[in-house]
């Protein structure tokens, strides 16, 4: 029947894209990951000469960049994850439903979660930098050597925070809302107050959403480069991690050696760690976000 | 170009043309469904138990029995949808028209058309009601004014038309419950079914529109096979011919709905029908 | 908390105080020219992978098959923006000049594609999540009416999760506008317009990034650059906002309470 020949194109094409697409991400994940392994492993061009002296000076580096990262990632989840999920709270339980005010706000968040990296790194600049740590400076008394007034680790984080507030806001408020109804319903029968809802009812059982947003929210901004750019990152080496010193960062590494590395081939045994060690702990980050996510699938698959 | 009226399942060994009857019946449509030995098992659990019946044409068949005890299985072993449900076993034999359902020269799209369902639960499309009716027809290269007539038709015979004629491009969510089952019926109705399927018809539905569906089925009895589940015992005496009486997957009785009321054979039988029958 | 966000919001606004010169037109149609280059072609490249993938997850594979498939296909979301521009700087260009032979390493072509590929797998998740909404008893219904699954898809539930899908493609394009790292690692980086798409290209995000440091505070250039970065939010803003909506009259449509 020529009925039956459009349904066999339709699923033997999507199957087709859909199964290149997954064997493409896969290997796509386990090149990165396993790639620079090997390299490592079959020793590398040593153009350098002598591993030694080069292992080294790449491993103070690279202790130097996961401290600067993991200082910075530990910023902005401790700026971030509060704000954020309290801010949620506050929309999906305590915000006047119909009021002009929460709706605004509410566009607000959804609209700036999708704000582009530039932007954010912008308002870095104009905002934290040129505004809050002038005026840090000024109250200090010293203009001429500005030390909060330039870029640095705070900024950094602080920008880096505001950039994934609003997508933490979003995706934990989806987490609160979709706890059934009738369970609040029945705490507030029983007697309890809106806090009691919240802390008793809402949150335990919007744990998993939100864990797999906090989860997801850190390793992005874990990955992010562009507003680092104006706020805090640069190439080589500083002198100490501090709050108001520029720092050195991982993800801002790989693009660095990334754009300048064919004509540095000797740089590139540094290069490929640190891709090696963001992929790794992103996809970390992602897994374990997914896993949870799985779980509250499963669920949904079983409710159904 | 129209759908052939005759019911002409492909089956191997024979060509599919439409001029093909497969059927022993003269021109009539409805076909018998014979049912042999059908078992049934949902993973492990067997839903049904070696149930063997006939379904005569042009008649109204019920289907009673305690929640869980396999009316809704049944239904789906005769349009094949419990195929789309994984993990599940069947033997035995089901024929619409002497046509084997499972045999492998079938076409499942064909059959289902054949053999039309309704659901428990109305469940329009999220489209308009006119676009509701059309939908089988439009899958079998109906268009056109000649679409417009047949959805007209269907829509008249279910006694809907008076109440849609003017609503026809009206999203088919705005429709009362009882329309919409009515809707559905009509939706069913359109591709020629040469039997219906139907699932607790007008279950959860006000006394008016109830009494309005069951006027609608006897109404439909002239030209179609029909066999129906149903729960409120009242509705099986009201409207059926034929009763079956199903307990835990297994055929207890059939019989003239007379006869399973009044004069109920088997035991458990007449613990149903007397104990629910208020 | 929320209110931190407020300030931050202002002072863009308030620094829109100077005029736009005339004279930086061309370069500003540029720079636009470059980001449309770059999002159409990220858009050719992603919707032709994702739309089908989403389908065969979402409508013709096992259901429980999509309990593994989505989050692997998803992964690739893990991977830092960093990381893929570093691969298409390392892998994707030379291959496409080696299979097509353009002048130039870098270029625009490149950088389109590197970004559709990196928005496949947002898009694919979100079309994915709108096709699989669509209550499956409408699906069902279709089949026992006769119609084959592809029937079913095309008349019932491709219609029903249309807006949804609608809404992925505009985040999507959103996403692409937007997208800095890729582009300033592998577009080459040049301003002057060009009508081929193999040429370099420069978008508009990049050029904000990559100027704007060195830029004197109350120069032309600078407002030349902050009103950029103003079009580039609003378009950003306006493209979500019209998703959302989308989204929420839809669901409204179908009866389901909308927020």
């Amino acid at each position: 029947m020529n009925r039956g020949f459009p349904d066999w194109i339709f699923r033997r094409l999507t199957g087709v894209v859909a199964w290149a697409l997954f064997a493409s991400v896969l290997s796509l994940v386990l090149g990165l990951l396993l790639g620079p392994v090997s390299v490592f492993l079959s020793g590398w061009d040593g153009q350098e000469g002598g591993s030694s002296p080069a292992l080294d000076h790449r491993g103070s580096r690279l202790s130097l960049l996961l401290l600067g990262t993991a200082t910075r990632t530990l910023l902005i989840s401790l700026a971030a994850i509060p704000a954020g999920i309290l801010t949620a709270v506050y929309l999906a339980e305590y915000a006047p439903s119909g009021a002009r005010a929460t709706r605004i706000l509410r566009w607000l968040v959804h609209g700036l979660a999708g704000v582009p990296s530039v932007i954010f790194g912008l308002l870095g600049l104009g905002f934290w930098i040129s505004v809050v740590g002038v005026g840090l400076d000024r109250m200090a008394g010293d203009l001429a050597a500005p030390v909060w007034g330039r870029p640095g680790l705070l900024w950094a984080s602080l920008t880096l925070a505001m950039m994934t507030l609003p997508v933490l806001v979003v995706s934990t408020e989806q987490a609160l809302r979709s706890v059934p109804q009738e369970l609040r319903l029945a705490a507030m029968a029983l007697g309890a107050t809106r806090l009691q809802v919240v802390m008793r009812i809402l949150l335990p059982n919007a744990w998993v959403g939100i864990a797999s947003g906090v989860v997801l929210t850190v390793g992005r901004a874990f990955g992010e480069v562009v507003p680092l750019l104006f706020t805090g990152a640069v190439a080589e080496t500083q002198r100490s991690l501090a709050l108001d010193e520029p720092f050195v960062d991982l993800a801002h590494q790989v693009f660095v050696l990334g754009t300048r590395s064919p004509e540095h081939p000797s740089s590139r045994p540094l290069l490929l760690t640190c891709v090696w060690v963001l992929v790794f702990l992103s996809l970390l980050f992602h897994a374990a976000a997914a896993v949870l996510r799985s779980r509250i699938l499963r669920a949904e698959q079983d409710r159904l | 170009m129209l759908l052939p009226r005759s019911c002409d399942l492909g089956s191997s060994g024979r060509s599919k043309t439409a001029s093909d009857a497969v059927t022993s019946e003269s021109s009539p449509n409805p076909a018998r469904i014979e049912i042999q030995d059908l078992s049934f098992w949902y993973g492990s659990t067997q839903v049904l138990r070696s149930v063997s019946m006939v379904v005569p044409e042009q008649q109204i068949t019920a289907l009673i029995g305690p929640s869980g005890c396999g009316k809704s299985t049944l239904l789906g072993c005769l349009n094949r949808m419990n195929d789309l449900i994984p993990g599940v076993r069947q033997s035995g034999v089901c024929r619409v028209g002497g046509v084997d359902v499972q045999d492998p020269g079938v076409d499942v799209t064909e059959l289902r058309r054949r053999v039309g369902m309704v659901f428990q639960k109305a469940i329009p499309f999220p489209q308009s009601v006119f676009d509701n009716v059309a939908f089988g027809l439009r899958i079998g290269g109906c268009s056109g004014s000649e679409l417009e007539d047949r959805v007209a038709s269907v829509l008249q015979r279910t006694g809907l038309w008076d109440e849609v004629r003017d609503g026809l491009n009206g999203n088919a969510l705005g429709l009362s419950e009882g329309q919409r089952q009515r809707l559905c019926i009509a939706r069913a109705l359109a591709v020629d079914p040469v039997v219906l399927l139907l699932d607790e018809p007008a279950c959860a539905l006000d006394p008016i529109s109830v009494g309005r569906i069951e006027e609608l089925i006897r109404d439909l009895r002239r030209d179609h096979t029909i066999l129906l589940t149903t729960h409120p015992l009242q509705q099986a005496a009201r409207l059926s011919d034929q009763t079956a009486f199903l307990q835990a997957g297994e055929l207890v009785e059939m019989d003239s709905t007379e006869r399973v009321f009044s004069q109920p054979r088997d035991p458990r039988t007449e613990d149903y029908v007397t104990g629910r029958f208020r | 908390m929320a209110l931190e966000a407020m300030p931050a919001l202002f002072v863009r606004l308030g620094g829109l105080g100077t005029s736009t010169p005339i004279s930086s037109r061309w370069n500003l149609i540029s720079l636009g020219w470059g980001s449309v280059k770059v999002v159409m072609i990220a858009l050719t490249v992603a919707i032709p992978i994702a739309i089908p993938a989403a389908l065969y997850v979402s409508q013709v594979a096992p259901v429980r098959w999509r309990v593994w498939l989505k989050p692997t296909l998803e992964l690739m979301q893990g991977v830092p923006t960093v990381v893929l521009a570093f691969l298409a700087l390392w892998v994707l260009a030379p291959a496409l000049q080696r299979a097509f032979g353009a002048p130039f390493l870098l270029n625009g072509m490149v950088a389109g594609v590197a970004v559709g590929l990196a928005i496949v797998p947002v898009m694919f998740s979100l079309v994915e999540d709108a096709l699989s909404a669509v209550p499956r008893e409408w699906f069902r219904s279709a089949l026992a009416l006769g119609a084959t699954p592809w029937e079913a898809v095309r008349r019932v539930v491709w219609p029903a999760a249309a807006s949804g899908i609608g809404a992925a493609v505009l985040l999507g394009m959103s996403q692409a506008l937007g997208e800095t790292m890729i582009v300033m690692m592998v577009s080459g980086n040049a301003t002057l317009p060009g009508w081929s798409l193999w040429d370099p290209v420069r978008t508009v995000p990049v050029e904000l990034a990559l100027e704007w440091v060195g830029t004197a505070r109350g120069s032309q250039r600078y407002s030349e650059l902050f009103l950029m970065g103003f079009v580039l939010l609003g378009l950003s803003v306006a493209l979500q906002g019209l998703a959302r909506m989308i989204r929420i009259r839809n669901a409204r449509q179908r009866g389901e309470v909308a927020s």
